[in-house]
């Protein structure tokens, strides 16, 4: 050991002005962290090279390792190549200079700056022992390669192990991407691992050559090997996608919900659809997942099915992780902090309107409505026109959702979590052109490194108003200090417009001290599984897409702003079907129309119309059957459908046969067939129609033909929750004996909807519930209309639209005369006070004119 | 004290010693001759284990040199041409240095030797001049009293004044402290007034291993006339080196000889026609040379 120190003190003696300079370059970076220098603005930018200090600081360390004397045992040229100090004593000493000389120093400078920046002592702890791991892992790895190298080797070793990093990195990224197609991320303390590896394998190297003495070749050749193993550990061991599940927060807690909470699936809402080429048919549908815990929600993601179709047992699915973090589209952990659900809802008073920002398409709505993929259909599919029943295990991911921190709207305010701080610096009011603004400066200060979880959304929650802010309007932040530290800190700017005042300018009666500023937090808590067990389906009675091969979306640039004349032009080269032709002839026919249909898009031009309903007329003629395999619910467009309008041009009583048995397959084949008169024949599809798991468009159209038969009247009471343009609600509260019910129904919807901008299907409820006569439908809806105007971009703001009479009894709707710019307070001015419900239209009616 | 058995140490192609067979005896100076590329330096750094041998062996106070380590290096002192000193350091700082790595380190002896030396003690390494560098290592690797000094090259590049203050002062030491010192050279002129023994290495293997006096004994500058219109003979001895005529004169270096007698024996045999033989004694540089023509034109 004496000779260990005294060899540390001799090249500490060599050392030491460089170690002074690398100590002040620690005080430096401390002082920029602690803002003692430059200190940092909201909204300005500070120098760009502040970014780069930690890595700049990481070089300075290295390059004290890298200018100690090169002069070591067993070097045939060195001084002390014949002293007699053993090897194990000269690295001991070279150990010792890089942990007290590099990484002790930058250790203590974390602690110091954590310590003087207020965190407790566990925060000083912890992110002192991460700290030592970074520069241990970036540095130590020096340690070997000296061992190695002499220095004047040091540029072919950079030029090997530089080329080597480039073509290797190439090459793994070549492979990498052809064995797993996803984009990868890649952290920085799985990237220690690759580093670590290549100093393991060095050091190995370096024990056998420091016995035997290898050449110059072979110490290259074994680095560039090392260098290869530490890249391909890097790749294939350390990087994650972002469908690889984070750590599990609270796994006992998972087991405990998973064996109470019950997993069921709604078909009602299910959806058969796909793009055959593309992915295969699939089958989705609604989970229904009662939770007993608030602030948890689920995702589910399928991983095997099992179907059962006559008696015969069929796989269809056993996913690998990659096949499956391919398909579940719901596996992006951190999107979880932004799904609008109950979940949210759980946290603020009933009724409280959570409020998108309304630019761009809004973060909270998007997977409001995602169904949830039950099966996917191999390359043989089961008979889809045929019942069958199948089982499905599925990864079931849990997320828990909590407001991490919750603090008033004042300067000073300070709250905290685990893995953030906030401070709030700053309030103003009505700054800048907008009056009505409020901005918040806030010091935040959060986690970095590993463990750090990013999952957070800030919440502003104006309980007097019973309104919560998802989004900040505006969120400036300026440049992020002490990003190595283990908590980085920053000042942020969040303003949201319209607090204190309207658009129009009257003040909203805010009360700021009721308002909070909240940190939504999610947390990846485990994952379970469950089975799934499907009851008997056809798949063809579903809603679908699967049969659309038009796929006219892709052809629509090539015939850009002359579709009429190309469509003629294309119209011109075919040759229509007369009598004699054959049916294949026919057939050729149909499809080049439809071809040339799609892809000139004539089908979406009015001028086109007429032609095509003269191209589809010779069809309608003399292939009448023909025209009844056409399905017309395939046709792209909703104006114009000529299969169908034909159809009910030429067809006649000897098609009647024909046409009943398909009115089930389209809702236009349907309405043909009740407008023949052929209602009766159709009930041969009664029973069958019941009995199905969801109702399509077309066995809508006959059911609502049938209301008056009470089972089918049972049954479209069963459809009506997931009624989505109202047609079976307004037949059923049509008639007195359903009216009390539908009331009912719309009243339970209405008390579950969430009340979230942007979120059109549980708009809905909240209109029927209005016109069902529920008073406080009303207030909400007016509140609703009232605060859309605050919006500047309206266009995903779908406010709820009550039937409205005027005073005289028209349809307020029709035909409104309000200018954009009184609405506001129209909306705000009215109460209750100024309508009267009229129960027989099922609206409310203006008092006044 | 040192003995070499059959080394061989290969860089690649390049066969640097071929089976180098040589006894290093105790208490005297043995300098190890060889032209440039020899294998004098590759030889010296397997004995200090500096380099493994390809094979053969080296025996140092009786252990393979494959297992000397820092024990061993208390006992040995190493100069070498290409040694890098901590040049930032002063001459105090490095005899500092080195001072604690030796527990037989003589702090008497070292200052005697600083005296002797002439030593500047505060001024760094790298101010000093290339023969005071080497006098600093020769007192870094003297000051323990080693029981061998092993010397690669030490007078390369030093000024003929250096050279002589440095053998001066080593002859000092060597004859007052009964060392055993292998010291290598491409010029025999540099050892001669050191050496005790001559080995001469050449293309790795060794040429010649005698004493000094033996080496001068045997070895003489020959010169005899011959008649008008004679040649020489093809049938010359094997020991009569460089063997030319200039004019009518004979000039040759005897490689064997015992006595005159003996010589004009020979003579008669060979060049019974010769008359006025001259015979002069070899300095050790005529000799080294005569050996280094004589290796090159086997070589040939």
């Amino acid at each position: 050991m004496k000779l260990v120190l005294h060899q540390f003190a001799k090249e500490f003696r060599y050392l030491r002005f460089r170690w002074f300079i690398w100590l002040a370059a620690l005080l430096f970076e401390m002082a920029i962290n602690l803002e003692w220098l430059m200190p940092i603005q909201a909204g300005v930018e500070s120098p760009g090279w502040i970014p780069f200090l930690p890595a700049i600081l990481l070089l300075i360390g290295a390059s004290l390792l890298l200018s100690c004397p090169e002069d070591r045992p067993g070097s045939d040229e060195s001084f002390i190549g014949t002293r007699p100090i053993a090897q194990g004593s000269y690295w001991v000493s070279r150990v010792l200079i890089w942990l007290l000389l590099i990484v002790i120093p930058a250790v203590v400078q974390v602690g110091l700056y954590l310590g003087i920046s207020g965190r407790p002592p566990a925060d000083v702890l912890r992110g002192m022992g991460e700290r030592f791991v970074v520069v241990a892992g970036y540095t130590g790895w020096l340690i070997p390669t000296l061992a190695l190298w002499r220095v004047k080797e040091l540029w072919k070793v950079a030029i090997v192990i530089g080329v080597t990093w480039f073509f290797g990195s190439a090459i793994l990224g070549l492979l990498f991407h052809l064995l797993n197609p996803f984009s990868y991320v890649q952290h920085q303390s799985l990237s220690l691992v690759g580093i670590g590896v290549f100093a393991l394998l060095s050091t190995v190297v370096v024990w056998r050559h420091l016995t035997r003495g290898y050449s110059l070749r072979f110490r290259l050749v074994c680095s560039a090997i090392a260098c290869i193993a530490g890249l391909a550990t890097t790749r294939f061991v350390s990087y994650q996608n972002h469908n690889t599940p984070p750590t599990a927060y609270d796994p006992a807690l998972v087991e405990r919900l998973a064996e109470t909470t019950t997993f069921d699936f709604d078909l009602a809402e299910a959806k058969f659809e796909g793009k055959e080429k593309s992915y295969g048919p699939l089958l989705r549908g609604q989970e229904q997942v009662a939770i007993d815990k608030p602030g948890v929600h689920v995702a589910m993601v399928p991983r095997k099915t099992v179907f059962e179709q006559d008696g015969e047992t069929r796989l269809m699915d056993d996913l690998s992780d990659e096949q499956v973090a391919r398909r579940a589209f719901t596996r992006i952990y951190d999107r979880e902090v932004n799904r609008g659900n109950r979940a949210l809802a759980s946290f603020f008073p009933p009724r409280t309107f959570l409020r998108n920002r309304d630019r761009g398409m809004p973060r909270w709505t998007r997977d409001l409505q995602a169904l949830t993929e039950l099966v996917m259909f191999p390359e043989q599919p089961p008979r889809f026109d045929e019942p069958l029943s199948f089982k499905t295990d599925f990864d079931v991911e849990w997320y828990q959702r909590d407001l991490a921190i919750e603090i008033p709207i004042e300067e000073g305010a300070v709250g905290e979590c685990e893995e953030v701080r906030w401070e709030i610096l700053k309030v103003e009011r009505g700054a800048g052109p907008d009056p009505g603004i409020l901005t918040v400066h806030l010091r935040e200060e959060s986690r970095t490194h590993w463990d750090a979880q990013h999952e957070h959304a800030t919440l502003l929650h104006l309980p007097d108003l019973g309104v919560v802010r998802l989004d900040p309007d505006q969120n400036v932040g300026g440049s992020v200090r002490a990003t190595e530290t283990g908590w980085r800190h920053r000042k942020v700017e969040l303003s949201w417009s319209y607090i204190l005042k309207h658009k129009d300018g009257v003040d909203t009666g805010v009360d700021l001290v009721q308002a909070r500023l909240i940190l939504l937090r999610s947390r990846f808590l485990g994952q379970s599984s469950v089975t799934w067990a499907s009851p008997e389906v056809t798949l063809s009675d579903l809603p679908s897409n699967f049969f659309n091969e038009l796929q006219w979306y892709s052809n629509d640039r090539l015939h850009a702003r002359r579709t009429a004349p190309a469509f003629r032009e294309r119209l011109e080269t075919l040759t229509a079907p007369n009598p004699e032709s054959s049916e294949a002839e026919a057939r050729r026919y149909a499809y080049d129309l439809f071809r040339a249909a799609a892809v000139t898009r004539a089908v979406y031009v009015r001028p086109t119309h007429s032609d095509i309903r003269e191209a589809f007329a010779p069809l309608g003629q003399h292939q009448l059957p023909l025209m009844l395999e056409l399905r017309t619910h395939n046709w792209p467009g909703w104006s114009n459908r000529p299969p169908n309008s034909l159809l009910a041009e030429y067809v006649t009583d000897q098609q009647k046969d024909v046409l009943v048995s398909r009115a089930t397959e389209n809702s236009m084949t349907a309405s043909l067939v009740l407008e023949k008169g052929w209602s009766e024949d159709a009930k041969r599809h009664r029973d069958e129609l019941i009995a199905a798991p969801a109702i399509s468009e077309a066995a809508q159209t006959l059911l609502l033909d049938w209301i008056d038969d009470p089972e089918v009247a049972a049954r479209l009471m069963e459809a009506a929750p997931h009624d989505w343009y109202g047609s079976i609600i307004r037949a059923l509260d049509d008639r007195p004996e359903t009216r009390s019910d539908i009331e009912a129904l719309v009243l339970k919807e209405f008390d579950e909807a969430l009340m979230l901008q942007g979120a059109s299907w549980t708009t809905k409820w909240f209109e029927r519930a209005a016109n069902v006569g529920s008073a406080e439908a009303l207030e909400l809806c007016m509140k609703w209309l009232m605060l859309r105007e605050d919006d500047t971009e309206g266009y995903y703001h779908i406010a709820p639209r009550p039937a409205l009479l005027n005073a005289d009894g028209s349809d307020y709707w029709r035909n409104d005369p309000m200018p954009p710019h009184e609405r506001q307070a129209f909306w705000r001015g009215l109460g209750l006070s100024d309508f009267e419900y009229v129960p027989e239209k099922r609206a409310w009616r203006f008092l006044q004119p | 004290m040192i003995t070499i058995t059959d080394l061989r140490k290969t860089f690649r192609r390049t066969e640097a010693v071929a089976g180098l067979n040589l006894e290093v005896p105790q208490g005297k100076v043995t300098a190890f001759l060889g032209p440039n590329g020899a294998g004098k330096s590759t030889t010296i750094k397997c004995l200090l284990n500096l380099h493994r041998p390809s094979s053969g062996s080296i025996n140092v106070f009786g252990v393979d040199s494959r297992q000397l380590g820092p024990a061993s290096f208390t006992e040995i002192g190493y100069v070498s041409e290409n040694m890098k000193l901590p040049l930032w350091m002063t001459v105090d700082q490095f005899f500092n240095y080195c001072r604690p790595l030796y527990p037989n380190w003589d702090g008497d002896f070292e200052k005697k030797l600083l005296d002797q030396f002439d030593l500047p003690s505060k001024t760094k390494l790298k101010d000093l001049s290339r023969g005071m560098r080497m006098k600093a290592a020769l007192l870094s690797s003297l000051a323990y009293r080693p029981k061998l000094v092993v010397l690669d090259e030490p007078f390369s590049g030093l000024d003929p004044l250096v050279r002589d203050e440095f053998i001066r002062g080593l002859l000092e030491l060597t004859e007052e402290e009964g060392w055993t010192v292998f010291i290598s050279s491409h010029d025999i002129e540099e050892v001669q007034r050191l050496a005790d023994r001559i080995a001469i290495i050449n293309r790795g293997q060794l040429a010649l291993d005698e004493t000094r006096e033996s080496l001068q004994s045997r070895f003489r500058n020959v010169e005899v006339v011959l008649p008008e219109g004679s040649n020489l003979p093809a049938d010359i001895p094997a020991e009569w080196l460089h063997a030319e005529m200039a004019g009518r004169t004979v000039r040759f270096a005897d490689s064997q000889f015992e006595s005159d007698a003996k010589l004009a024996s020979s003579l008669g045999e060979h060049l019974p026609a010769a008359a006025a033989p001259q015979i002069h004694p070899m300095s050790l540089r005529e000799i080294f040379v005569a050996l280094a023509r004589a290796y090159r034109l086997e070589g040939n």
